[in-house]
């Protein structure tokens, strides 16, 4: 686990990092989420080693990286937004100088390497040069750097940026199946992927932490209330007033409405919506306006995210 | 209250990286000054002590024979030399490249004794009135020289003096260095300063004889100061002259220099005499220098020495053959086998009633021959003498104490330029000279120093292996076969690693 | 340390970089030699000093890349992210340079070969200038690798060291320039030991050549205190270069 206390960076009278304290848990993928500029990956060099900070410790398994630099090292797998790769070399001329910089014993190396490599799915360029692969595999070798040495904990910095659909789906399977056996901080702007993949969130916003907490819980958080889509046949005025009586409902808004479809948004106040839902069953059912859909409208991670950091939202 | 937190936490944060700037400027200032401190300590303390000289002749060091001699003047003695000229930074292009540190050593083992100085008469002209107050040795004209002074006297060093060069190079005006006496020289002048000439010997000049610049040098190194004494109508030997030598004379004496040789042999005097058999005294019986020389019971014959033992011939050449030393001389160099070329036979004249002892001091093996040669230098088969023994140098001296004296030497081997620039100045046939002239005026003081010279590293190719053949092929394999396929090497490399 | 010297050097023949290098020092020094031997003596001191000359050119192309290169490509994150240390990456890279020299020895040591062979002489003074060459190689490279360290950018890094390394090679040149513009000056103010004040000047510029300091190991003369100062002066340079690497890591601004 990272402990990471108080770390300050500053350039000059400029502060990139203005006291930022989390953890990182063993077995947990935790999202790192901001705006550009907001000190994500300045956070992430320093926890790595790449960059020293004004102030503050980071603490990687115990081992405070200035102190102990080594050990606190052989303990992460970092892959930089742009990954370390030396175009002059192959794939496998690559990984192997990578093992010799951490220090993989020779006769583990092979089975580390097949292994790595399987699971990245590089096996079919490990002969090619690096400088001839597509952006895809590029990354992909970026990872494999990563894993090389068995890291317990993986940091990726924006590891899907500038990577097609399809790729990103490979790599988010990747994270989702390494998550399995590693700690790993993933660093992004695409907010569904880190709704995919993350236990925990934490979202900075200009060299602070705005919120800290697990994905349901943050967005709950945020509104302090839930909200309900009904999609149904009937009146939507007159459903709106009755459903405004309903204990809990806090707000009923219109949204769609045509002559065959109604849709209404629900704003509840209690966090848990199943008393509510259920009264709103009934009570539908007696007005005989079916209910095609009902389904939680709890805000994304989107919303929350642009709510906190355009500073409107607190967490 | 946030406030002074934060302050508080800046200022935290400033100190770090404020401390950490001086720790980074620090060290480096710390590491140069470590760096500067410990260069100087290592150059201008320890320099000396750490540096080992493994040239070959320890071209750099001075020998034990001039230690020895340094160490023996008195306590207090001041030999000072002084370079007439700017020294060069960087001696080792310049003709001073074995001289500088040569002297550096000299002052080094001398303990003050000796003392090295560099000053340029052009910028500083006082030193010319400094070391000759009487102008008696005209140094204005002696910059680029160096100047060794004991107390009043002086002698001046041209480093053109230093080194023996290759003699045919020279006759074409080129300067080949052959031999590195750099020490010899300082070192002999050194001792003719502090103890002085001890005879002198005048060398006959004008009878078409090669040149004797290292047989002077030879006589000078021994504290025997060499005079010319040219021929000429009133050709006279000063009261002075301890020892007559005649180098090489391709011509025959006169008249007037055989009454005034003749008178000085009566009253005593020493002859040292070489002649050899060569194309343009083929012909020349020397017919008064016999005159002369049968006073001492002693004949040059105009015949020509032909080895035909081929273990006394050198690569198979009958006129340039071993001799060996008689009874009497076989202690006169370190071996008794010594180099004779193109030798005129000398014998005993064995004139009766002579009371000159004579001694043969070289001879050949005993199937060497003899030969008279006509103009063309084909040899008159009716002068042939084979199958005997025959000298190539012989000795002679009268009766009583202090007498007259002479060695004869049929072969120019031991006394030519030629010769002595090739093989240099600590050749044996040298050494055998010397004793020979030790004998001669023996009861003279003389310079009993032995500094050796040095050899000149010689990097000449084979050249039977270094044809314009092979360095057209040497042209080709480094200057353009190498490079190419290098570059080939590279192209294929890359476009390989490219695709791949 | 093995790994980034394996690495460093390997890509010196993965890249065009290595054989040009080891071809234009097989032209340069055969070129030499190749005069000598027309000449019909060859003295192989001659050709090794003629050779340092050619530092200011062979070094900065050698080192040029080898840590700007990191920079403009993003791998120099690996030296501080990993549990090697950065005095082991120096190290490294300077070992992988000066084996790029050795192999270009080659070269001379052939020179050597068919000097011996033609019946020449290979004396002590030969080692003595082969021994300063390896030193002064030693240094050059510390220098072309600062060099590199400074900047991102391989021209940049290849001029820098082009400049310290001529300015190396001209230091007496300067140094006697400087003694006698001081003296000028003195004299233009009456200071009556302008000359000496001058001399002095020059001299003490002088003394830091490196040139001028194993002239005698030409002679056979093996002098401790010469070859101490070229390996300082590395030292020296691989300490900045070390702290400049590590400013990286702590930099404010």
């Amino acid at each position: 686990m990272i402990e990471i206390n108080n770390l300050v960076k500053s350039y000059g009278d400029k502060k990139a990092v203005k006291g930022i304290s989390f953890t990182v848990n063993d077995d947990e993928v935790l999202g790192f989420l901001g705006p550009n500029g907001a000190g994500k990956t300045t956070t992430m060099n320093i926890i790595t080693g790449y960059l020293s900070s004004t102030s503050g410790t980071v603490k990687v398994n115990g081992h405070d990286i200035l102190e102990e630099p080594e050990l606190a090292k052989k303990e992460i797998g970092y892959l930089p937004e742009n990954p370390p790769l030396y175009t002059d070399m192959t794939v496998n001329e690559y990984l192997n100088f990578i093992c010799d910089l951490k220090g993989v014993a020779k006769d583990k190396r092979k089975e580390q390497l097949v292994n790595i490599k399987s699971m990245v799915k590089i096996d079919d360029v490990q002969n090619r040069l690096i400088a001839n692969l597509s952006k895809g595999y590029k990354q992909r070798v970026g990872i494999a750097q990563a894993l090389v040495g068995n890291p317990k904990i993986l940091i990726l910095d924006e590891p899907t940026v500038g990577l097609d659909p399809n790729q990103i789906i490979e790599i988010r399977r990747l994270i989702k199946s390494l998550s399995k056996t590693h700690s790993i901080v993933i660093s992004s702007h695409i907010l569904s992927e880190i709704q995919e993949v993350a236990d925990r969130v934490v979202i900075i916003n200009r060299g602070k932490i705005a919120a800290i907490d697990t994905l349901n819980d943050l967005s709950k958080r945020l509104s302090g209330q839930s909200k309900l889509l009904l999609t149904f046949r009937g009146s939507v005025k007159d459903s709106a007033a009755k459903i405004r009586t309903i204990k809990g409902v806090s707000a009923a808004v219109p949204r769609v409405v045509d002559n065959k479809i109604a849709q209404l948004e629900i704003t509840v106040s209690a966090s848990d919506t199943t008393e509510v839902r259920t009264q709103i069953f009934y009570m539908m059912a007696n007005e005989g306006w079916p209910i095609l859909e009902m389904r939680s409208l709890d805000p994304t991670l989107e919303e929350v995210f642009l709510n906190i950091t355009s500073g409107k939202g607190r967490a | 209250m946030n406030k002074t937190v934060s302050k508080v936490k800046t200022q935290k944060s400033d100190e770090r990286s404020d401390k950490l700037k001086l720790y980074s400027v620090g060290s480096v200032v710390i590491l140069i000054a470590i760096v500067l401190l410990v260069n100087v300590l290592f150059d201008k303390i320890l320099g000396k002590a750490l540096t080992f000289d493994f040239s070959d002749a320890l071209a750099n060091t001075i020998s034990q024979e001039s230690i020895d001699y340094i160490n023996g003047l008195p306590e207090g003695t001041k030999i000072q030399i002084v370079g007439l000229f700017e020294k060069p930074a960087n001696v080792a292009q310049t003709e001073y490249q074995y001289i500088c540190p040569l002297l550096d050593d000299y002052v080094k083992c001398s303990k003050g004794k000796v003392t090295v100085e560099y000053v340029d008469p052009t910028t500083q002209p006082t030193i010319i009135s400094q070391l000759d107050p009487n102008n008696s040795y005209n140094l204005s004209s002696q910059a680029g020289n160096f100047v060794v002074k004991y107390n009043d006297k002086l002698k001046t060093i041209s480093p053109y003096d230093c080194y023996s060069y290759d003699e045919t190079y020279l006759q074409q005006g080129y300067y080949y260095v052959t031999g590195n006496n750099v020490e010899y020289t300082f070192t002999n002048t050194m001792y003719i300063l502090t103890n002085g000439y001890s005879c002198k010997a005048y060398l006959i000049t004008g009878l078409e004889e090669d040149g004797s610049n290292y047989l002077a040098k030879i006589l000078d190194s021994m504290a025997i100061e060499p005079i010319g004494l040219p021929v000429s109508e009133n050709f006279v030997v000063p009261e002075d002259c301890d020892l007559i030598v005649m180098n090489g004379p391709q011509n025959d004496i006169s008249e007037k220099m055989y009454v005034e040789l003749s008178a000085f042999v009566k009253r005593g005097g020493k002859l040292f005499i070489a002649v050899d058999f060569n194309v343009i005294n083929v012909t020349e019986k020397y017919e008064r220098l016999n005159k002369l020389l049968n006073e001492m019971n002693l004949a040059l014959d105009p015949y020509l020495i032909a080895e035909n033992d081929s273990s006394y011939q050198l690569s198979g050449y009958q006129l340039d053959h071993i001799v060996k030393a008689c009874e009497g001389f076989t202690n006169y160099a370190e071996i008794t086998l010594l180099h004779s070329t193109n030798a005129r036979s000398v014998r005993s004249a064995d004139i009766p009633g002579n009371t000159f002892k004579t001694a043969p001091v070289l001879k050949t093996s005993d199937k060497a021959a003899t030969t008279a040669l006509d103009q063309y230098g084909n040899a008159i088969e009716s002068t042939m003498v084979s199958g005997k023994e025959f000298y190539v140098a012989m000795y002679s001296a009268g009766e009583g104490t202090d007498p007259a004296k002479a060695f004869v030497f049929g072969t120019m081997n031991f006394t030519s330029d030629q010769y002595i620039s090739s093989y240099g100045i600590s050749d044996t046939n040298v050494d055998f000279f010397k004793s020979s002239i030790r004998e001669l005026v023996s009861t003279k003081q003389f310079n009993t120093l032995n500094v050796p010279t040095k050899n000149v590293e010689n990097f000449e190719l084979d050249a039977t292996k270094a044809t314009t053949a092979s360095s057209t092929a040497v042209l080709i394999i480094f200057m353009i076969l190498i490079p190419v396929l290098l570059v080939a090497l590279a192209v294929v490399v890359y476009t390989k690693r490219k695709n791949l | 340390m093995l790994a980034i010297f394996k690495r460093e050097f390997l890509s010196y023949f993965r890249s065009p970089v290595g054989y040009v290098a080891i071809a234009l020092f097989s032209f340069l020094s055969g070129f030499i030699f190749y005069s000598q031997f027309s000449a019909g003596s060859v003295n192989i001191a001659t050709e090794v000093i003629s050779l340092r000359a050619f530092f200011v050119i062979i070094v900065p192309i050698i080192t040029m890349g080898l840590l700007s290169e990191d920079k403009k490509r993003g791998t120099d994150v690996l030296y501080y992210t990993t549990p090697v240390s950065l005095f082991n990456v120096v190290v490294g890279k300077v070992l992988a340079a000066f084996a790029l020299y050795v192999i270009m020895f080659i070269n001379v040591i052939i020179h050597i070969i068919v000097t011996l062979a033609c019946g020449g002489d290979f004396e002590v003074g030969s080692v003595g200038t082969i021994i300063v060459f390896f030193f002064m190689a030693f240094m050059f490279i510390t220098i072309g690798l600062f060099a590199s360290a400074i900047t991102d950018n391989q021209i940049i890094s290849a001029i820098v060291a082009f400049v310290i390394i001529l300015i190396t090679q001209l230091i007496s040149t300067i140094g006697s320039y400087a003694g006698t513009a001081i003296t000028a000056v003195l004299s233009a103010i009456n200071v009556s030991s302008a000359k000496a004040a001058g001399d002095g000047i020059a001299s003490a510029i002088a003394w830091f050549d490196p040139f001028v300091k194993t002239q005698d190991f030409r002679l056979g003369i093996f002098s401790v205190s010469a070859l101490i100062y070229l390996v300082s002066i590395g030292i020296l340079f691989l300490y900045l270069t070390f702290r400049v690497l590590e400013k990286k890591r702590w930099s404010q601004a």
